[in-house]
């Protein structure tokens, strides 16, 4: 636990908090004052029932890029810093050590997404949409699973890469798993060796488009799809198998 | 202690597994569903289209993967669905009698997505345009009314793809009627109705009764299902798309049956012109050609 709030301290020092409430204002004032004239496929929007899952889209993206940028170097720092020897002399296992040093990621990314959509709930409301509050509070669960997912994926990769490496590859994991859906649009086309390789590649990627689709679906009262749901929880497992099970030479 | 937690660590891994296989699309699938409720949200804004009773949805629609169908009832978002095997083999677009009521065939969503892909044709629209069929068939009875027998594609393109008279005849209606939609002919929708219906005159002279009830069934049937697909297309991709879709090559001759869907397109925009109300009383008894004239004398 104390590991855990320790890294949390840290993170509120480095003024990652303050990035993300800039970040939020900014992505969530330019879609709400320009509603009027944003388009998708060539249709105006002017709902924001129908603006909101797009926003929901887009601060889950950055919410899962402050996730990564919060994760990508927490485990190596401390094994740079040594700190790892201190906190093995009290008798704790990597595994447990690996985990609440993640804990502490995944709890510095789950508050910069909920401002993120503090922010968007406060347009709501200055823009009439009082109502649409509830439905924003229940889709950070959405949120909250989106960069635990980044959150746990990068901190096990981080044990045994490079850092470099470890942001290479989850950039590439994070952007196309929100793209997932066009990709698989893209890649559906595609026949012989090739399309057979990127589809199958693009399945083992985590399918942060349609957790985000889910929480728009919460927002315009359609079905959420538990599958997508259970298979995001099912990556969390993964990771955090990883975490417990992945060690460092060194320490 | 330690062994407590990696059991029920792995107790939950091994939960999550089971809900993974059961929670796993075997029915409808997400984006099969999805396409239900886009052709929903497009009806709260375009409604019966001036088709008295005319809803997409009103249908059970099939999505078909060639050899299984998911039949679906939708009902205010909720979607009842049931399996059978396949009424048609590969990709069909169409619709099926199934004892007295019509349903709509349309492939699955991961087959269409290539098309809709290379001709931006998204599978709601092909359900306003089989829904349509259903309408038709269901509300008006239309093969009912039919008299005669009608010409296959190929058989009607042998009698009219081949014979130049015809084929010039039918392109200059298609140009007369295809300046219904640019600007300067705004408001003399009269003086295009009267110039088409006399080249229609002087082409039904060279055509048999069976060539031409059969051109004209497919103006009637396909011309109005076009008509109602492309009002979807703008509402859902735009008024450029369906600029270039649509009207820029509403005028253009095409061999085979597909100038039938242009041709009837364009009569129902003239009528939309001559008379704004024609669809409420359309029974679908005759062919837009006449009611054209009817509005004019």
């Amino acid at each position: 636990m104390e590991i855990m709030k320790n890294v949390v301290r840290e993170k509120i020092r480095k003024k990652m908090l303050y990035v993300a409430t800039a970040l939020g204002i900014l992505v969530v004032a330019m879609f709400s004052s320009d509603m009027g004239s944003l388009t998708i496929g060539g249709k105006s929007i002017n709902d924001y029932y129908v603006l909101v899952p797009v926003l929901m889209n887009v601060m889950n993206f950055l919410a899962g890029a402050i996730a990564l940028a919060v994760s990508c170097s927490t485990i190596p720092q401390e094994y740079e810093r040594r700190t790892s020897h201190l906190i093995w002399s009290r008798g704790v296992s990597q595994a447990r050590y690996h985990m609440d040093l993640t804990a502490g990621n995944i709890l510095v990314a789950w508050i910069s997404g909920a401002i993120l959509y503090i922010t968007l709930a406060v347009f709501s409301v200055l823009k009439g949409y009082e109502e649409i509050i509830g439905k924003i509070v229940l889709a950070m669960v959405f949120m909250m699973l989106y960069t635990a997912i980044i959150c746990m994926l990068t901190s096990a990769l981080s044990i045994k890469l490079p850092t470099v490496f470890t942001v290479t590859v989850m950039v590439i994991i994070l952007v196309c798993g929100a793209l997932r859906s066009a990709l698989n649009l893209f890649l559906a086309a595609m026949t012989g060796p090739v399309g057979i390789i990127s589809k199958g590649a693009i399945r083992i990627i985590p399918d942060l488009a349609g957790i985000s689709k889910q929480a728009g679906n919460l927002v315009q009262n359609k079905p959420v799809n538990v599958h997508v749901i259970i298979i995001g929880l099912l990556m969390v497992w993964i990771a955090g198998l990883l975490i417990m099970l992945l060690k460092r030479e060194e320490a | 202690m330690k062994k407590a937690w990696y059991l029920i660590y792995f107790l939950v891994g091994a939960g999550l597994v089971i809900s993974g296989f059961a929670t796993t699309e075997r029915g409808l699938k997400e984006n099969n569903r999805e396409v239900l409720y886009k052709v929903a949200d497009d009806y709260k804004e375009l409604g019966d289209l001036g088709f008295v009773g005319f809803d997409p949805l009103d249908y059970r629609i099939a999505f078909s993967d060639g050899k299984k169908d998911t039949l679906v009832s939708y009902d205010d978002g909720k979607c009842d669905y049931e399996k059978r095997d396949s009424v048609y083999d590969g990709l069909a677009a169409s619709i099926y009698e199934d004892g007295n009521e019509f349903e709509v065939v349309v492939p699955e969503y991961d087959t269409w997505i290539t098309i809709e892909t290379i001709e931006n044709e998204p599978l709601s629209v092909v359900i306003w345009h089989e829904g349509f069929h259903a309408y038709q068939n269901t509300y008006h009875k239309l093969l009912d009314k039919v008299s005669g027998e009608i010409l296959s594609e190929t058989e009607l393109a042998e009698i009219v793809d081949t014979d130049n008279e015809l084929k010039r005849l039918y392109s200059k209606e298609l140009e007369v009627l295809s300046r219904i939609n640019s600007e300067e002919n705004y408001g003399d929708a009269e003086k295009i109705a009267v110039e088409y219906c006399k080249i229609a005159a002087q082409r039904r002279e060279l055509l048999s009764d069976q060539a031409f009830s059969s051109e004209k069934y497919f103006e009637m049937a396909e011309g109005t299902a076009y008509y109602v697909e492309s009002k979807a297309i703008q509402y859902e991709n735009g008024q450029d798309s369906y600029e270039k879709k649509y009207l820029d090559t509403a005028g253009e001759y095409a061999d085979g049956n597909a100038k039938y869907y242009r041709h009837g397109m364009l009569e129902c925009m003239l009528l939309d012109k001559l008379d704004p109300d024609w669809k409420a009383s359309y029974s679908f008894d005759k062919p837009l050609c006449d009611l054209i004239e009817e509005k004019i004398s």
